[in-house]
């Protein structure tokens, strides 16, 4: 067994060695032109050329991702709740998230440029749209994902409603809650990416349009690399914070 | 006096594809306080059900049910039951979720500490409260469920097949262990099981209920001296009880 799990914890930088290997060979042997499909070595020369700049735009993109993913946290939680906790809530709300999300976030970046001006308002907003979704999808399920006899046992022992949500409910729900904030910080980063396309002055999707225009293949993937890694770290950090409040591993 | 739980002519139907299905059919059980009762029956014949009803889950029903002089219809009664499953909160720890009944009534901060850790040591818990319930076995997670329920309020403890899911050893072992603390507390219980030498080890009397819709079928008191060690089973006395009620099953 042993064996098997340490293969298991070198196969992603091996394969990932390979491929940039591979990769590099091909580029140098069919001498592609650097505009087509740089080299490994091009887009890490590229990205130490451009760095100074690239880590400005990241900044930008970076504070709009946290500014919407903690807004759509805080907004998820409490409508989550309340929709919970009033059937009504979630009978009235529920169509229109969905309705929310078969938009074309392409139609709704441009839209919300004209309605909220050219700063990071509507870049922020896009991301709160894109990240709200998975969470209240899985707050929601985990919350009402109760067994009926857990239900019968509660009101048997005379738990009030608000005990049942605190006490068990909330508690329960916690890994479907982080599932989806798992698929939400994934999606941030994209988001807030697209939402830059359509109009702004800094930020990562900009550097990305710029390099675009001007032929600099080797600079639009090193963004795409940092996007990449921006996704990764937040993916990363929200397991983190899940293994620190879930300690029991197998929760259900 | 009084007895802990007088039912008469209880009638339960479900519904089911739009079809009537009778559940329970003119169900009478007295159990007086401080005996230890013992249902026995088939799977399917209703057993769960008459549970949920004395519990006051069950609303539709037609007969009536008295729980320490009181309808259930009109007052929801102080009943200590234990479901099937034992449905523990695998976020706490053992300790805590023994205490989730006092928590919920408000009355943990003013439980003595100590209290609760004889108990836990009382239910053979000891260097386990604070162990998680995946950390647990089977026996010992159905002796957190039921010192869990044995902090619910109420003077009539529901045990729906407490050890039906465990292998004949632990079971053996977990009997043995109820007899003794059941022998020092007296609490009125109501013990439902498929398995009909528990049902005689552990009761005063044992009714028997017949195959779908669920009746009484035979009532048979178990005047077996306690406290009882486990070697009782092989006597005559014993034997002959058991025979008595697979019989009284086969009807
Ligand atoms: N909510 C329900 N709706 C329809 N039918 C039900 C419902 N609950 C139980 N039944 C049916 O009622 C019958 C009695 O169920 P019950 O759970 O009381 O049996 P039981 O004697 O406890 O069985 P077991 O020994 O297997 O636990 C079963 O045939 C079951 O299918
Ligand atoms: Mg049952």
């Amino acid at each position: 067994m042993r064996k098997f799990t340490n293969t298991g914890k070198l196969s992603l930088p091996v394969s990932f060695a390979a491929i940039i290997i591979v990769w590099e060979t091909l580029v140098y042997i069919l001498k592609t032109p650097n505009y087509l499909i740089p080299a490994p070595s091009a887009v890490v020369q590229a990205m130490i050329e451009a760095f100074p700049v690239l880590m400005r735009h990241t900044s930008v993109t970076l504070l709009e991702v946290i500014l919407g993913f903690a807004s759509a946290l805080v907004l998820s939680a409490v409508i989550s709740l309340l929709m919970v906790r009033f059937s009504v809530l979630y009978k009235i709300l529920w169509p229109y998230m969905v309705i929310s999300q078969t938009i074309p976030l392409y139609i709704l970046a441009p839209l919300f440029m004209i309605w909220f001006g050219f700063g990071i308002l509507p870049k922020v907003l896009i991301v709160v749209l894109v990240c709200f979704f998975p969470i209240t999808v899985g707050f929601v399920q985990g919350l009402t994902s109760t067994e009926p006899e857990l239900d019968e046992l509660l009101q048997v022992m005379r738990a009030t409603p608000s005990q049942i949500l605190w006490k068990v409910r909330v508690p329960q729900a916690m890994p479907q809650f982080f599932s989806g904030l798992k698929i939400a910080a994934a999606y941030s980063v994209t988001g807030a990416v697209l939402s830059e396309w359509v109009g702004a002055q800094e930020g990562l999707g900009i550097f990305l349009t710029r390099s675009m225009k001007t032929f600099k293949t080797a600079a639009l993937f090193a963004d795409i690399v940092i996007i990449v890694v921006l996704s990764l770290i937040l993916f990363y950090a929200i397991s983190l914070i899940e293994k620190r409040v879930i300690r029991r591993r197998n929760l259900l | 006096m009084e007895p802990a739980v007088n039912i008469t002519d209880l009638c339960v139907s479900y519904t089911l594809n739009k079809k009537e299905l009778k559940v329970l059919e003119n169900v009478n059980l007295r159990a007086e306080a401080g005996r230890f009762v013992s249902i026995i029956g088939p799977s399917g014949c209703g057993k769960s059900t008459l549970f949920r009803t004395i519990a006051g889950l069950e609303k539709k029903y037609t007969g009536s049910v008295i729980v320490n002089g009181c309808d259930i219809r009109n007052s929801r009664p102080h009943i200590a039951y234990m479901l099937q499953k034992d449905l523990l909160l695998p976020w706490r720890n053992v300790r805590q979720n023994i205490v989730l009944p006092l928590e919920l009534a408000g009355t943990l901060k003013n439980t003595d500490a100590d209290f609760i850790e004889n108990m836990i040591s009382e239910f053979g818990l000891k260097g386990f409260a604070d162990a998680y319930p995946d950390e647990l076995s089977g026996g010992m997670r159905q002796r957190v469920a039921l010192l869990r329920t044995w902090l619910m309020e109420g003077s009539v403890m529901l045990l729906d097949e407490p050890f039906g899911a465990l292998d004949a050893l632990t079971r053996k072992h977990m009997q043995d262990w109820l007899t003794g603390i059941w022998e020092k507390h007296r609490k009125t219980v109501l013990f439902i099981t498929h398995d009909i030498e528990e049902a005689v080890y552990l009761s005063d009397e044992v009714f028997v209920m017949g195959p779908r819709p669920g009746r009484i079928v035979e009532h048979i008191n178990i005047d077996i001296e306690r406290p009882r060690k486990s070697d009782i089973t092989c006597t005559p006395l014993f034997i002959d009880y058991k025979r008595r009620l697979v019989s009284a099953l086969q009807v």
